[in-house]
């Protein structure tokens, strides 16, 4: 640490527990004032709890919190805002209808001492309700606009929310927390919705802060950024301080490591692949938007075979579930094709998808994987209801099915007909894959299927995925845990920014490679060798 | 011609009075976010407490008064369910105006066909007095009862609390995404209750118009759908009271034609009456014309669907109960 | 709020968990007595003798012209109940029963004085005219809803009102020579036939298939079963393969078809003609029937013979005793919201908080 440089924020010993995990153990960070701070991580290594606990939303069970030299006690959200803490969601908590003033002062009525400071005339009866009712737009106004311009914001204070990009928008949230006039700001994943050029925009915009003696927490899993734009750069993994460094004196091969880390946690046993020639599935230059209507898939190849299973690693937010909505028919493509079984199906009905037999195992089991107060026997043949009626339903027969299921699949109920919501997150995970794995799929695409689910379901999973894969089911995993990737692949792809960046075989690589490139370590300015020899990545063209 | 106009426009006025009244107070409670579908009711009990104050106090301006409280106390029970059980808006709103109505056909029936003292025409000092006689719209402008008046009046009070207070503000924020209100430390509860409670008193207002100033008597069905009306013009004014002045004069007059058509035939002004003669007997039907309203709503609502920014449309929560995610 | 001695009481809301016996069952009944009691109120509060009110219906309700006039009544109740149920287990309210009912009574009308067919075969012909008049009317709120997600709410209630202002005009179409308030009587041919002696006619049979057909549909077919799957999860039914256009449009024609039956035989087989308000509220009650049905068709058969019972027990009430009719909705409207306030006790517990409040304990990981 540079020491002419003090000390804002120090953590000191921050431990956090939840049932059955260790968010943070042990926590200690400090920032120093006027610098640039990443905190990277992992999905899962404790970062966002960190930052929860600092904004005041979850206690620590241990540990303390110093904001320039005095000791901070954090109940609410409110508490660490009027201590200087100002957080920058990835989701925007803005009104759209509402201009960007408004959204500033939303909430903030201090009538009280704005009536102190402007007082009405004497013989006005009722002044501080009336006062209420004038609306302190001008004040707030006043400051806005003395705020944009100190920093250079470059947007249009009376302009409505919806008239903004999302550069703009995210530059309003940054707004709000130094209108409430915060030291600290914290950005949790700031670029995950930002093109390239309204990234650069965002680093400059916080330069400027800096400059003006903000300090900056910036919490990613992006290495570039690190790299790029931070001063120092504290690494968290599994819940646990890896290092502090300064940023200038470590390459990102050195941090992708500490990220990921080194040595191999899980004895891979040599899979013997079951793979074969035949593709089940290709997606050929596909492109397709995020709700939002931002390109998130820019152009991706992508073969899975019978018998094999294709590992995607990365982490969620780079096009994954857009990839494996597209893939079974429930998301419509911008561009490209898709083939399924030799079958061009492109942007048809999820139900021709589900006829040429793709199963889909959903990443929100609740929202998208299941009827939730329907019975299990209702779950289980949802996908395959014309099997079981052709006008009139069969429940002798659904009743059977689900009976199966619930006994091959491990489905721990007390009966078939209890509501599918009574299950536990790990036996209603088993139930879905019951029900796709059944229907003996040609291909199968798995989006985090073993993820918030108890240890014994995930392992009794992975066991159910690969004896499908040995049956010819061609299978693409989508999982931010690189050892399950590592475990079950036949092969490996990374998608990064809606691109696929690596291509590779599981037993030709390691974790570390893996993870500089899910990081982006190996980003835009180096092409990468797949096992195909072709180049899968080329410069980023800044407009 | 123009004693047609005349005679049709100066019944559209008192006949608008209500759907406005009506409608501010809709607006209102939509626009946090609470779907109020027991106006109708809540109108009929306002007629009813109105119509009795004013038979016992032979005062209309005390009887006005006791139905914004009548109103208000009337529509908590619809703040209760909506806001703190988290009810179905809908069910209860409708049943609520059925409570209403019944109540007060049910207790109203003594005062049916008595007379009591109500809001006469006023002609407006100075200006009025001087331009009454205009053709057409002379009357229509500048003789109508105190409500009619105050209707009018309300249309930018409550425009302005909704646009340019910071309580509008949050109301506006609370309707949209009360979970980003509730994050900036918006009491969104009491944010809705005040709403719901405001649209009662309006609600309640609108009917000692209808029992004070338009009808001047009580019967059993006096409010007669113009509550259910009232909600409907919130789309046609799409939220905005300012718009919503242009859809309740537009109803009245229709309501004004529709029973001005009985003694005049329509069909005789209207270009082509030869040919046209049995098209303009349908169009101007009474029966069809009271049709109108609603037809007219689902037309704009159908367009405004589809072609307004759903940001910039009804208010994002509407209908949708809110409670914080911890429990 | 802050108290004198410094403390602060607050209220807070929270969801319960596994309500009690004693609430799931207390609630049920609680709505029952304390709507009784309310209309009881209301009742002495005109100067009537509640008691003796409640007791002439009970009496009057043992009888066996008591009972036949409820079933008669219970019909058109049962068919517009079950056409809101069905839409409704879809996630969709279907305000506009009362719309099906007019239309259905109008083009009933219309068929029976304009066709000139035997008995049977005219009755079948108005029926299945209404149902379908009706199914494709409701076809305008389906298909808004399935592709523009136009809200069903509103153009239900507001195609309600505009059905029964036409049906006025419908009756002057079609008015007899009197010029008294309704169309021409239906032809002999055209009425539906009664029985037993009493008011109880044809359609009784009309609702009682209905009931059969919906409960089938609902519980048998690939249809029904794709119906409560989407009215569980939309998006997860639409990924499963399961038609939104074919939901929403579907369920809200069959709403229309019921209450288009609904309509046909009131007009058939009470009025005998179109008169105006044939249906007072039908639509109305129609909901609060499907609410508390909505866990079965059985079940909507058992509200609906509930209010069945309300209505022709005010009825009775009414002859005697000098209590306006107007009570029927009172109560009507009591019962639902006692029971909509009963859903909120089982679902919701209200705290009384006072601070010093104990440390917090740990929250739901969010991972």
């Amino acid at each position: 640490m540079s020491p002419d440089r003090s000390t804002v924020l120090e953590m000191d010993g921050i431990v956090k527990r939840f049932p059955g995990v260790v968010a943070n153990d042990h926590v200690t960070f400090s920032v120093a004032k006027g610098e640039i701070h990443g905190l990277l991580g992992e999905n899962g290594a404790g970062k966002s709890t960190l930052m929860k606990v600092l904004y005041g939303l979850y206690t620590p069970d241990e540990g303390e919190i110093w904001m320039n030299g005095r000791q901070l006690d954090l109940e609410s959200p409110k508490d660490a805002i009027e201590s200087g803490i100002g957080m920058v969601h990835q989701h925007f908590k803005l009104i759209p209808r509402l201009s960007v003033v408004q959204n500033i002062m939303l909430g903030e009525r201090k009538t009280e001492e704005r009536a102190a400071s402007r007082p009405l005339p004497e013989w006005i009866p009722f002044s501080g309700s009336v006062r209420a009712l004038m609306s302190k737009r001008a004040e707030s106004h006043e400051k806005v606009t003395e705020l944009i311009d100190r920093y250079g914001f470059d947007i249009d204070p009376e302009a409505a929310i919806w008239e903004l990009d999302v550069g703009e928008r995210q530059r309003v949230e940054i707004l709000k927390a130094l209108y409430r006039d915060a030291e600290l700001i914290v950005l949790d994943e700031p670029t995950a919705v930002l093109s390239p050029k309204e990234s650069k925009e965002l680093f400059e915009t916080l330069r400027r802060l800096t400059e003006s003696g903000l300090t900056v927490i910036l919490i990613t899993h992006k290495l570039e950024e690190v790299i790029d734009h931070t001063d120092r750069t504290t690494v968290l993994r599994d819940g646990e301080v890896v290092d502090c460094v300064d940023t200038d004196t470590v390459s990102k091969a050195e941090l992708a490591e500490m990220m990921v880390g080194r040595e191999v946690l899980f004895d891979i046993e040599e899979r013997t692949t079951t793979a074969t020639e035949t593709a089940v599935a290709q997606a050929t230059d596909l492109h397709a938007e995020d709700e939002r209507g931002i390109e998130a898939l820019s152009g991706i190849d992508l073969t899975v075979h019978e018998g094999e299973v294709v590992g995607v690693a990365g982490v969620s937010g780079n096009g994954q579930r857009e990839l494996a909505e597209c893939l079974v028919g429930v998301r419509n493509s911008t561009a490209g094709e898709i083939t399924i079984g030799g079958r061009d199906l492109t942007n048809d009905s999820s139900q021709s998808f589900i006829d040429a037999d793709v199963s889909y195992i959903p990443e929100d089991r609740y929202k998208f994987g299941c009827t939730p107060d329907r019975s299990l026997v209702e779950n289980a043949i949802l996908k395959d209801r014309a099997s079981f009626s052709r006008i009139l339903l069969d429940h002798q027969k659904a009743r059977e099915h689900a009976d199966q299921i619930v006994e091959d699949f491990d489905v721990r109920t007390p009966d078939i007909d209890t509501q599918a919501n009574k299950l536990s997150g790990g036996n209603l995970q088993k139930l879905i894959c019951g029900r796709e794995l059944a229907r003996d799929p040609d291909f199968l695409v798995a989006n985090q299927p073993t993820r918030g689910i108890d240890v014994g379901a995930i392992e009794y999973i992975r066991e159910v995925l690969l004896e499908q894969c040995a049956t010819g089911t061609g299978i693409l995993l989508f999982s931010e845990n690189l050892d399950e990737i590592l475990q079950m692949s036949d092969r490996i792809v990374v998608l990064y920014e809606g691109e696929i960046v690596f291509k590779t075989r599981a037993g030709e690589t390691s974790r570390e490679e893996i993870g500089q490139h899910i990081t982006g370590a190996t980003g835009r300015d180096s092409t990468v060798g797949g096992d195909d020899g072709s180049s899968t990545r080329a410069l980023e063209v800044e407009t | 011609m123009s004693a047609v106009l005349e005679s049709i426009l100066s019944l559209a006025v008192p006949a608008s009075t209500p759907l406005l009244l009506g409608c501010m107070g809709a607006i209102i409670s939509e626009r946090s976010g609470v779907l109020n579908l027991g106006i109708e009711g809540t109108m009929a009990v306002g007629a009813l407490a109105a119509f009795i104050t004013a038979g016992m106090t032979g005062s209309p301006w005390l009887g006005l008064f006791v139905a914004l409280i009548a109103g208000m106390v009337f529509v908590s029970l619809l703040a209760i369910f909506s806001v703190s059980l988290k009810s179905d808006q809908v069910i209860t709103g409708v049943m609520l105006s059925l409570l209403g109505v019944a109540l007060t056909t049910y207790f109203g029936r003594p005062w049916t066909g008595r007379s009591v003292e109500t809001f006469d025409t006023v002609v407006i000092p100075v200006i009025g007095e001087a331009l009454i006689d205009l053709p057409v719209v002379g009357r229509a402008l500048f003789q109508n009862t105190p409500i009619d008046y105050l209707a009018i009046a309300v249309v930018p009070a409550v425009w302005y609390f909704l646009f340019r207070t910071d309580i509008g503000m949050e109301i506006t924020a609370v309707g949209d995404d009360p979970e980003t209100a509730d994050t900036m430390s918006i009491d969104v509860t009491r944010t809705r209750y005040l709403c719901v409670l405001l649209s009662g008193l309006l609600a309640g207002a609108a009917g000692a118009a209808v029992s004070l100033s338009f009808a001047e008597l009580w019967t059993a069905n006096l409010i007669n759908n113009r509550g259910w009306i009232a909600v409907a013009l919130v789309i046609v004014a799409q939220w905005n009271p300012a718009r919503a002045v242009g859809g309740a004069y537009l109803f009245g007059i229709i309501y004004a034609m529709q029973f001005r058509v009985q003694s005049i035939d329509f069909g005789t002004i209207m270009p082509l009456s030869g040919e046209l003669g049995s098209v303009y007997n349908f169009i101007f039907h009474p029966v069809i014309m009271s049709t109108y309203p609603y037809v007219i709503t689902i037309l704009v609502l159908v367009l405004t669907t589809r072609t307004t920014r759903k940001e910039l449309a009804a208010p994002q929560a509407l209908v949708e109960p809110y409670m914080r995610e911890d429990s | 709020m802050e108290l004198p001695n410094g403390r602060r009481i607050s209220v807070s809301i929270s969801r319960r968990h596994d309500p009690s016996l004693a609430i799931r069952y207390g609630v049920p009944l609680f709505t029952i007595v304390a709507s009784l009691l309310f209309a009881g109120i209301a009742i002495t509060a005109i100067g009537v003798n509640a008691v003796a009110a409640y007791g002439t219906m009970v009496t009057s309700l043992l009888s066996f012209y008591g009972l036949s006039e409820v079933i008669v009544r219970m019909i058109p109740l049962l068919l517009a109940g079950l056409a809101v149920y069905v839409p409704m287990r879809a996630g969709l309210w279907n305000i506009g029963a009362g719309a099906g009912i007019y239309t259905g009574g109008i083009v009933a009308t219309a068929v029976g004085l304009s066709l000139n067919l035997p008995g049977p075969l005219l009755m079948t012909v108005m029926l299945l005219a209404a149902g379908l008049a009706s199914g494709l009317l409701m076809l305008i709120p389906g298909y808004l809803r399935a592709k523009w997600d136009i809200n069903e709410i509103l153009v239900t209630l507001l195609l309600t009102f505009t059905m029964i202002q036409f049906s006025g005009y419908a009756i002057l179409l079609m008015g007899s020579e009197q010029g008294v308030q309704s169309s021409k009587t239906l032809p002999v041919a055209a009425q539906f036939p009664r029985f037993f002696g009493t008011r109880i006619h044809l359609g009784v049979i009309v609702g009682v298939l209905a009931l059969l057909a919906v409960y089938l549909i609902m519980n048998r077919t690939r249809f029904g079963f794709e119906i409560l799957n989407f009215g569980s999860n939309p998006e997860a039914s639409q990924q499963s393969g399961i038609s939104k256009y074919k939901i929403v449009i579907g369920t809200l024609f069959i709403g229309g078809v019921l209450s288009g039956l609904a309509g046909a035989s009131e007009v058939a087989g009470i009025q005998r003609r179109l008169v105006p308000n044939f249906s007072p509220g039908f639509g109305f009650t129609a909901i609060a029937i499907a609410l508390i049905g909505r866990n079965g068709a059985f079940r909507v058969l058992l509200a609906s013979l509930f209010f069945a019972v309300v209505y022709i027990g005010a009825a009775n009430i009414e002859l005697l005793y000098p209590v306006p009719f107007a009570i029927v909705d009172i109560i009507e409207a009591v019962v639902i919201l006692f029971f909509i306030a009963g859903e909120g006790i089982r679902r919701f517990e209200i705290h009384l908080n006072t601070s010093p409040q104990p440390e917090e304990s740990a929250e739901v990981v969010n991972a």
